[in-house]
């Protein structure tokens, strides 16, 4: 019976890990299972390091840590069949919600968003993870596996960018231009380098490159240029602000107007109450857009743009919003009595007194919307 | 002889855990040998399918480990859990059913042909 010195247990050890085994409990499992050997078969003044090289190739075929592969794929394999449910569910459940979120949305029913959502959503956070890491269990090549994770994530990133994109939250474009150039700079790149060489998979190859440049092409069409949506935003701007000099210019006739009017009617009280509202309104969109409360004549100098993102108030029920509609359905009681003033643009649900709120669509058509609704109070009122 | 590893793998949990279960606690190298002994040393397990196997049980809460220090080095000793009990009685009586079954099986083929 041989006895290992210190110097030897550590020694064993150590060689454990530089072989590339590295959950600690099987480190210890083997430390222990070749002490022993050696300490139960080598004589007592054996060759210590021959025998050593000896016992630890009878371990494996090629490589030491093929025990600790063969260890993570048994655990790992546990969650396979369920890990398959979860992900054949999810699949069908995003494709189902996918069909009936456009099924809704061209009806024009209600609920249409909430379906796209769970239908890409569920599709790119639960399905297509879950296809990967069953796929890549397949034993494929790392290269195969690289590929594999690269086109799922770009393919991930793009639906996300899709989503994002539609309810108008941030960060869609980054989000598609990373999966754009995951797909077209370094998955294109490595699999047709590797996919050429090889005589029988070239035709594949050759396609399926195709078809991945045709995808980046498709979607670099159909997103705005930085140059076109800043010529955007600029036509936007300036619009609004021709508008608004509009609107200043008839201000300062009706003040002069009322001014002379020394009794103030019910009607031209409303009317001012609406005025203020409005302004109040459209200082605070701008507000939010440019951080400043109006928008000057150098905006393109001071970046100041009106973005054609999605109005939306920070908090809702606003409380300005809220009295804007109450006056415009008093108003267009009073209306009732001078059937020769014009009526405010605003949609009454059918059957009911109650206004739709208006504010929907982009920032700009709400703002718009306001000016339209001020210019024709006061025109009113002349 | 040595039976092959194909074998081997399906019956290698069921050898473990009835081992587990007449021995209360054991570490990997005294299984081994205690299966060589056992079987007058028809039967090798290699340390590449017990190790995997064990941390698999493990995984499944079929056994539980403790540890001990041996001079410098720390050895792991496996016995099994209440549910390990359960299940080793199972799994015997399944592989004890599926030999008789497999015996029944090839005779037959081996007496119609």
């Amino acid at each position: 019976m041989y006895c290992l010195s210190e110097k030897q247990i550590d020694y064993i050890l150590n060689d454990i890990r530089a072989r590339g085994v590295e959950l600690e409990s099987l480190q210890l499992n083997l430390h222990d299972h070749i002490c022993c050997i050696i300490e139960q078969n080598l004589e007592e003044n054996g060759d210590f390091e021959s025998f050593y090289q000896k016992t630890i190739k009878t371990f494996y075929k090629d490589e030491l840590w093929e025990i600790e592969e063969e260890t993570l794929l048994l655990l790992s394999y546990k969650n396979y069949y369920a890990m398959k449910k979860i992900m054949i569910l999810s699949g069908t459940f995003s494709a189902a919600t996918m069909i009936l979120g456009i099924l809704f949305k061209f009806m024009h029913w209600p609920g249409a968003s909430l379906f796209i959502i769970l239908g890409i959503g569920t599709s790119s956070l639960i399905f297509l993870p879950l296809l990967y890491l069953l796929k890549s269990k397949d034993s494929l090549a790392t290269k195969d596996k690289l590929i594999l994770g690269l086109g799922i994530l770009s393919g991930i990133l793009l639906s996300l960018s899709i989503l994002f994109r539609i309810m108008h939250w941030p960060y869609a474009l980054i989000l598609g231009y990373s999966a754009v150039i995951i797909l077209g700079l370094i998955l294109l790149p490595i699999y047709f380098i590797t996919g050429i060489k090889t005589p029988e998979n070239k035709i594949n190859t050759i396609t399926i490159s195709i078809v991945i440049i045709m995808i980046c092409g498709l979607w670099l069409t159909l997103v705005r240029t930085p140059f076109s949506s800043r010529k955007k935003e600029i036509t936007d701007t300036s619009s609004f602000l021709i508008n608004e000099q509009i609107v200043a210019s008839q201000k300062r006739i009706y003040d002069s107007i009322i001014k002379n009017d020394s009794l103030e009617s019910n009607s031209k009280k409303l009317s001012k109450q609406i005025i203020r509202v409005c302004e109040k309104i459209k200082s605070s969109i701008i507000l939010k857009e440019t951080g400043m409360t109006k928008i000057s004549t150098d905006f393109e100098t001071k970046l100041e743009f009106i973005s054609d993102a999605n109005f939306r108030f920070l908090k809702t029920p606003n409380k300005d919003v809220d009295s804007l509609l109450e006056f415009i359905k008093t108003y267009h009681l009073t209306l009732n009595s001078s059937p020769h003033k014009t009526k405010l643009p605003v949609c009454y649900h059918s059957n009911s007194e109650e206004i739709i709120p208006f504010f929907v669509g982009t920032n700009l058509t709400v703002l718009t919307q306001l000016q339209q609704i001020e210019l024709i109070v006061m025109q009113n009122e002349m | 002889m040595n039976y092959s590893t194909e074998l081997l793998k399906g019956t290698l949990k069921t050898i473990v855990l009835k081992l587990l279960a007449d021995n209360k606690k054991m570490y990997g190298y005294e299984i081994t040998q205690r299966v060589k002994e056992l079987t007058l040393n028809k039967i090798q397990i290699t340390e590449g399918a017990l190790y995997p196997t064990l941390h698999s049980l493990e995984a499944d809460g079929f056994v539980t480990t403790e540890t001990e220090f041996i001079g410098k080095r720390v050895r792991k000793y496996y016995s099994l859990s209440p549910t390990g009990k359960k299940k080793t009685k199972e799994k015997v009586s399944e592989l004890a059913e599926f030999m008789e079954t497999m015996k029944f099986l090839l005779d037959i083929k081996t007496k119609t042909t």
